[in-house]
């Protein structure tokens, strides 16, 4: 038996498993692929402040102060970003902090001017019933489809 | 000395096995996020999207819906700059709230918004302007209605 015809073959049924798996990778890659769930990276950024931004709110009753957050992505122009805030009466601790669902928080998404830049309008009231100036403060966990920092 | 792997035959099959590892590094799980993400930015030619008065005491009352291009119910979020009037130096005449709208919030296809504007200033109807941006994934349009007020 010639040894070389069986070697060449072998090959070629090779070749042609090869160019079957080849061509249906191909088709695969070609249809349509989600993206979502375990290869969507969403980032949760924070900054190394115990807070991020605090406003003075005198008392007395209907009383609102305003807090400018910023986020500066890292890569992403017009990054998705979802922000999440802790509130604190004063100065931070476990024990000033506020509820999450404080009444009467109104909190907007600028328009962005830079395309890496995305701020937010926080406007608070304050609450107390002692009739006195408080400081609120807030400290910002912000998710994202980028790294950035927070300002 | 034997160079098997010059023949021709193996040529083709070392590079067919090439490029099958090509194709399988296109397989394993690609993190989909900062650069490699398109994200759009859809925002109207107008200086104001809003330019309206309020009567006194009255809530107006703003259906904001973005209509993308290709897809359904693309994730967006929504941008928002206004101006009201001061009802005394440093003190609002009133307030803005923007929130999704519960009518179409169930509702495949655009993804509408609500921009309520409170007048309490007492002095009459007040001026509002608002312009809106939407971040998404596709591109689409803007479109705003007035609602009644209430």
């Amino acid at each position: 038996m010639d040894q070389s015809n069986i070697r060449t073959e072998t090959s070629e049924q090779t070749i042609i498993n090869d160019l079957n798996r080849a061509q249906t990778f191909l088709q695969e890659i070609h249809t349509a692929q989600s993206t979502g769930a375990d290869n969507l990276s969403i980032k949760v950024n924070q900054s190394s402040n115990s807070y991020d931004g605090s406003v003075s709110i005198p008392g007395g009753g209907g009383f609102y102060g305003i807090i400018t957050l910023t986020f500066t992505a890292n890569n992403q122009d017009y990054a998705f970003t979802d922000l999440n805030l802790r509130y604190y009466l004063d100065s931070v601790s476990p024990s000033t902090e506020l509820p999450s669902n404080n009444a009467f928080v109104y909190i907007k998404e600028n328009i962005s001017t830079n395309p890496k830049v995305t701020s937010w309008e926080i406007k608070i009231p304050n609450n107390e019933i002692d009739g006195n100036t408080h400081t609120y403060l807030v400290k910002a966990f912000i998710g994202s489809t980028d790294t950035g920092v927070i300002s | 000395m034997t160079r098997v792997d010059q023949l021709p035959e193996n040529i083709v099959q070392e590079k067919l096995k090439q490029i099958n590892a090509f194709i399988d590094s296109y397989k394993l799980r690609q993190l989909t996020a900062g650069k490699n993400m398109v994200i759009n930015f859809t925002v109207t030619g107008n200086t104001w999207d809003i330019n309206d008065t309020v009567p006194d005491f009255y809530n107006g009352l703003w259906r904001i819906t973005f209509v993308p291009s290709t897809t359904v119910s693309p994730y967006t979020e929504i941008q928002v700059n206004y101006e009201i009037p001061d009802f005394a130096p440093g003190i609002p005449s009133g307030f803005i709230d923007v929130y999704p709208d519960p009518a179409t919030i169930q509702t495949p296809g655009s993804v509408s918004y609500l921009m309520e504007f409170v007048n309490f200033n007492g002095a009459g109807a007040n001026p509002i302007k608002a312009k809106f941006a939407f971040k998404s994934a596709d591109t689409g349009t803007i479109q705003i209605t007035r609602l009644p007020d209430f």
